[in-house]
């Protein structure tokens, strides 16, 4: 039989890599720039780890987790808030937070989630590889306008039309589904 | 939503997504959030998306924490090289050196950083500045004073407050006011009272405890903190500015704080549960070794410990009638004594002062009279002394310590030594005796005072009990 302690090390690494992909987006959700999210998402693994023994194994972690990363998000805020960003206030933050746990109870983002994969192909192959650029290679729009040799502007209004399609049919799919 | 409010929304959220967003229209829609359940719930949607997108090509790519395969069919059973293996992903997934398990109950946790104008009672623990604390009891019952918990915790205790350390991230308030401000490196640090639970998921907050009734009230100045009742298990979560009351079998909810909070400072003595026995000294006095005219007190047990080796001393002692219960079914026990001023001599003459307590054993132990005891007569006493009684009669249940200046206040001692020497007083009887074991510097050095059964308004000497059902 193994010592406690190394069992609980097991157990904090199985359900940290069970759980990162939806504790990065529970993150990025609710603070929007996925390299700020990264950075809290590394903190908060580490206050995780501090405190994993005050987790009862068996218990939802993932709402244990959720909590230690939104004290981390904002402790984060405040850390910059004193330089121009795109934090929303503490209160929104709050009503987002619960938002999100509500959505989190009703199962609402695993169904957008399939949806969504089923959305990105039923995009026209050109502007799946500005999504892609956007996301998966983590361009600026500087960047993406200057790969496709468009302006900014456009390449920003294309995105955002892009992104509201994805919304729009995942809508559609989420609602046909349920 | 109307279709001009929806493209409004999404035209926002893009921005936000993009940062870009200026001042105002971040405030709009802020408002809209704020304002309206259905933009909430289709700007969390969006957001989503945006999180999920981004996450899932993160997710295809290699950025993902490498792990040592774990049997699903035996967990419990993991070789030596999975557990390496464990441990280094765990240092490279948190891009640090390895951190170890928090290590409670070792040895001191907390460092008393700072005190002003406190005055502490009964303290079982050092409370000069600078000094490192253990497990154990705090009592401050003037002034400000403030912990540093080794975790990062600050907790300044208002008195009057009484307070228990556990370990570097738990501390129990049985009654006052702590200020707590917790860093990211104490998260989850814990003040339980009598009635509640405050576990901190922000920075920082106020805990406030009756010591009649145990009743918790908590406010949040900037953060998130949860607070529980254990009884029933219910939950509330308080954000910054809100507060609420957890009181009985209730728990409130969360409200906002007004700009003055009116905490209670009740000074009555914590209230207990009905397991617990009171018993008030029914004889006590104090033998002295040479007799100061006027220096007397029907009120007072005096006490001192002359730096002239013969005196005046002063020693008390004290009788506690235990036929209410049976002592062999004690399992705690604390003596309360109340200090008041004598009048009688310098406290600049007086350092610090340790004071002890001591049983007595002898066959004829409780043969003294409040009346007729005197130093040459009083059972165990060493006569050439101050501060010894004789060795084959009396046994120490414990020490205490009162500050230079302080007259005044509630000491004694908490200690198994008490408890199972009050199990073996078959006689249903037990005698205590009190000495200072700290001399004046100089002659004309301050003389303490307890108050005894006969003073109008303290309380006497007094055991407290817990008895098993």
């Amino acid at each position: 039989m193994a010592d406690s302690s190394e069992d609980r090390t097991e157990a904090f690494l199985r359900l940290l890599t069970e759980h990162e992909k939806r504790l990065g987006i529970y993150v990025t959700g609710l603070i929007s720039c996925p390299q700020d999210a990264q950075d809290i998402l590394q903190e908060g693994k580490v206050v995780m780890w501090r405190n994993f023994e005050k987790f009862e194994l068996g218990t939802n972690f993932a709402a244990w987790a959720r909590k230690v990363l939104f004290h981390q998000i904002l402790s984060y805020r405040r850390k910059v808030k004193r330089q121009p960003s795109g934090f929303l206030n503490e209160e929104t933050l709050h009503i987002l937070n619960e938002e999100s746990e509500s959505a989190h109870r009703e199962g609402r983002w695993v169904k957008r989630e399939e949806a969504l994969k089923q959305c990105l192909l039923k995009l026209k192959e050109d502007h799946r590889t500005i999504v892609q650029m956007r996301y998966r290679d983590e361009a600026s729009i500087e960047k993406i306008s200057h790969r496709v040799e468009r302006t900014e502007g456009a390449v920003y209004r294309l995105l955002s039309r892009l992104r509201k399609s994805l919304y729009e049919c995942v809508e559609r799919q989420t609602s046909q589904a349920s | 939503m109307t279709d001009e409010s929806y493209q409004k929304l999404i035209e926002l959220a893009n921005g936000h997504i993009e940062g870009r967003l200026d001042e105002s229209s971040r405030e709009e829609l802020e408002t809209l959030l704020r304002d309206d359940p259905e933009q909430r719930r289709a700007f969390a949607d969006f957001l989503h998306d945006h999180a999920a997108l981004h996450w899932e090509y993160i997710s295809e790519s290699d950025n993902v924490i490498p792990l040592p395969p774990v049997s699903r069919q035996s967990p419990n059973i993991l070789t030596w090289s999975a557990l390496t293996a464990a441990v280094l992903a765990i240092s490279a997934l948190l891009g640090v050196l390895f951190l170890g398990q928090p290590d409670p109950g070792s040895g001191a946790f907390v460092t008393m950083e700072k005190t002003r104008a406190a005055r502490w009672e009964s303290a079982n623990l050092p409370t000069v500045e600078g000094a490192r604390l253990s497990a154990g009891t705090l009592r401050l019952a003037e002034g400000l004073a403030t912990l540093r918990f080794d975790s990062g915790a600050e907790v300044v205790l208002e008195a009057p407050a009484v307070v228990e350390l556990i370990n570097g991230m738990n501390c129990r308030l049985v009654s006052g006011t702590a200020v707590a401000d917790i860093p990211d490196s104490a998260l989850g640090f814990q003040i339980s009272t009598p009635a509640a639970k405050v576990v901190d998921y922000g920075t920082r907050f106020a805990v406030n405890v009756d010591s009649l009734t145990g009743a918790t009230q908590t406010q949040v100045f900037e953060g998130l903190v949860e607070v529980e009742h254990p009884e029933s298990g219910e939950i509330v979560t308080l954000k910054t500015g809100e507060t609420n009351f957890v009181a009985g079998d209730s728990i409130g909810q969360a409200t906002a704080a007004p700009d003055e909070t009116e905490w209670v400072h009740s000074t009555q003595p914590l209230q207990r549960g009905p397991e617990w026995t009171k018993i008030p000294s029914s004889r006590d006095a104090y033998v002295y070794s040479v007799d100061v005219a006027h220096h007397h007190s029907e009120i007072l047990l005096l006490l001192k410990n002359s730096s002239d080796t013969r005196g005046p001393h002063r020693k008390a002692y004290l009788g506690f009638d235990l036929s209410t219960l049976d002592p062999s079914q004690i399992v705690e026990a604390e003596l309360k004594l109340n200090f008041a001023p004598t009048g009688w001599g310098l406290a600049s003459h007086l350092l610090d002062s340790e004071f002890s307590v001591y049983g007595l054993t002898g066959p004829h132990s409780d043969q003294w009279q409040e009346s007729t005891i005197a130093w040459n007569s009083a059972p165990a006493n060493e006569f050439s002394t101050g501060d010894t009684l004789k060795k084959e009669g009396a046994v120490l249940l414990g020490k205490f310590s009162v500050e230079q200046g302080f007259q005044r206040g509630e000491f004694g001692i908490d200690d198994s030594r008490l408890s199972e020497f009050l199990q073996k007083q078959k006689g249903k009887f037990a005698s205590l005796v009190v000495i200072r074991n700290t001399k004046e510097t100089e002659g004309g050095g301050l003389v303490h005072g307890i108050a005894s059964h006969r003073h109008p308004t303290l309380p006497a000497p007094t055991l407290v009990i817990r008895s098993r059902e």
